[in-house]
């Protein structure tokens, strides 16, 4: 009889759970049932730019900064989850005629002739919640590629699989040229087979300094951490000192990354997506 | 009423009400699940005890706070018990798993409790007589935990949280053990024939208030921010003083005429 780990065996057995999430987020009901959901799978070293990318991005992001030291831990120890990718094709002209004027359009019509403008800029690379990702979209197929997104997690965690539904992933995927035309993406990390990995993150023990985290409360909700706001210049409980040493809330310019580093990490960034790139475009010519 | 609104905000109205009697239904199928699970024999090893609605959960809450006061220089320990108290506050049910039969030894020798003593080991430190535990004698009332009972019966009832948190997952509500809930919910009566018992918030919210928790999480979780915004919001109001019928700064209008 053959002999298994169970770590080892469980953790290999995620791509038969991404299996199953496919199923299902193939099978997910939809609203206009016209909605052409892509599914793609990233196992093992295919996910290396993907978390380098985050790791770039996290300089002066915390969601990605996060997001990578997740990842980065995971490959430390040897389980990377397996990655699902989900996007939605040919959202942008709904092709529905249904005039609801939810995207902001009285007519289907006017949407299409602002969307032919708009996909013929070249994609922003700038922001990374919009990742080079093509907008606008019809708001009802953007629903579809919702629940279908949803049928993949729900059937992951009715698995026990740790999972989280991360845009971070789905949009630098979608820049590395995965889920190709896709309009709408997200990634789902599947595994590695945890009680925690991408909730109270134990990978982010120790990955911040106390102030940092106690700066980012201040930023998140000043009011809470206010003195007497009658003066109209209330003082910030920053610290102890906060009576004899003043502090106030300002609204201030941002401190970006040093313009240098950022250029050089923006400069790998596309580096990597050169070269992912390439590799899916060999790997479809292989396959074709 | 025929329409059943739900919506978790505001805290405690008719729509948040709505919510929390679905999620009062969850924990009695949980609950239901910790009965039905796999026990040693067919013993029941497991009862359960569901407590819901603010004012309750507020009991148990300040009873963690009061255990948490009992080691005034176990900062590890006082922080965990406060933050899972306001935890508890922000949940909407508690189901307390209690080990039924943790007074009542498997009798099997197997050493979980104290090794080559076998079940000696708890006969011999309780009160027994010809092989039967007197729970109404307290062997330590000033202890967390009064032990040391049946280990394997106790392990038995783990099986029992797991059922009733599998049950969980499957009703897509969310829910954790925790010891410190168990403690307080054990101390305040719930659960009565049990000496050790676990706590199960659960919560059917849009966020799970179990997991993400931010540091000082008793002084900065949600309901505090809220309070806080409330206050100072007005009190930022009551300084600006202005005469809106007659100067409305903001008002489009006014800026076109003094442009």
């Amino acid at each position: 009889m053959a002999y298994y780990d169970g770590k080892k065996l469980a953790n290999e057995g995620l791509l038969s759970v991404a299996q199953l999430c496919a199923m299902a987020a193939l099978k997910a009901p939809q609203m206009t049932g016209t909605t052409e959901v892509k599914v793609e799978i990233l196992t093992g070293e295919d996910l290396d730019p993907l978390i380098e990318v985050l790791g770039i991005l996290g300089q002066d992001n915390t969601v990605c900064y996060g997001d990578n030291k997740t990842l980065q831990s995971c490959k430390d120890k040897g389980t990377v989850p397996v990655v699902m990718l989900i996007g939605g094709i040919g959202l942008g002209n709904s092709g529905l005629d249904w005039d609801c004027g939810a995207c902001g359009f009285a007519t289907c019509k006017e949407h299409d002739a602002y969307l032919a403008v708009e996909r013929e800029k070249p994609p922003d690379f700038t922001r990374p919640s919009a990742f080079g990702t093509p907008g606008p979209v019809c708001v009802w197929k953007a629903i579809d590629v919702g629940m279908a997104m949803d049928w993949a997690a729900a059937t992951a965690f009715q698995h026990n699989i740790e999972n989280r539904a991360m845009a971070s992933v789905g949009v630098i995927s979608q820049a590395l040229g995965y889920l190709a035309t896709s309009e709408v993406s997200i990634g789902i990390c599947l595994g590695p087979c945890e009680p925690e990995v991408y909730y109270n993150r134990p990978s982010l023990k120790e990955q911040y300094d106390k102030e940092l985290v106690v700066n980012y409360m201040m930023r998140a909700f000043p009011t809470h951490f206010m003195g007497f706001p009658g003066t109209g210049d209330p003082r910030m409980k920053y610290s102890a000192e906060w009576e004899t040493d003043a502090r106030y809330v300002r609204v201030a310019k941002r401190e970006e990354v040093a313009q240098e580093k950022k250029e050089a990490g923006m400069a790998r960034v596309m580096q990597l997506i050169m070269e992912t790139r390439a590799k899916i475009a060999e790997r479809a010519a292989s396959e074709a | 009423m025929p329409d059943i609104y739900i919506e978790e905000w505001p805290p405690q109205s008719p729509n948040d009400l709505a919510r929390q009697e679905t999620v009062v239904a969850a924990a009695r199928m949980m609950a239901q699940a910790a009965i039905t699970a796999p026990s040693q024999g067919g013993v029941q090893m497991a009862e359960c005890h569901i407590t819901h609605g603010a004012a309750e959960l507020d009991k148990v809450a300040r009873k963690m706070e009061e255990l948490a006061r009992l080691r005034p220089d176990n900062n590890a320990w006082k922080r965990m018990f406060k933050y899972e108290a306001a935890m508890v506050r922000d949940s909407d049910a508690i189901l307390f798993i209690g080990a039924l039969a943790a007074f009542r030894p498997f009798d099997t020798g197997c050493g979980y409790c104290g090794g080559s003593e076998g079940c000696q080991f708890v006969y011999e430190r309780r009160n027994a007589r010809y092989g039967v535990i007197d729970a109404a004698e307290p062997l330590h009332p000033d202890w967390l935990v009064d032990g040391p009972m049946c280990t394997m019966n106790v392990y038995g009832m783990g099986w029992a949280v797991g059922s009733a948190l599998m049950m969980a997952n499957r009703l897509f509500v969310d829910a954790r053990p925790f010891m410190s809930v168990g403690m307080a919910g054990q101390k305040l009566g719930y659960c009565p024939k049990s000496p050790i018992v676990v706590g199960v918030p659960i919560a059917g919210k849009g966020k799970s208030p179990f997991v993400d928790i931010l540091p000082d999480y008793h002084v900065n979780n949600l309901a505090n921010v809220v309070e806080s915004l409330r206050n100072k919001y007005v009190i930022s109001r009551m300084v600006n003083w202005l005469p809106y019928r007659i100067w409305d700064p903001l008002n489009p209008d006014a800026q076109k005429k003094e442009g």
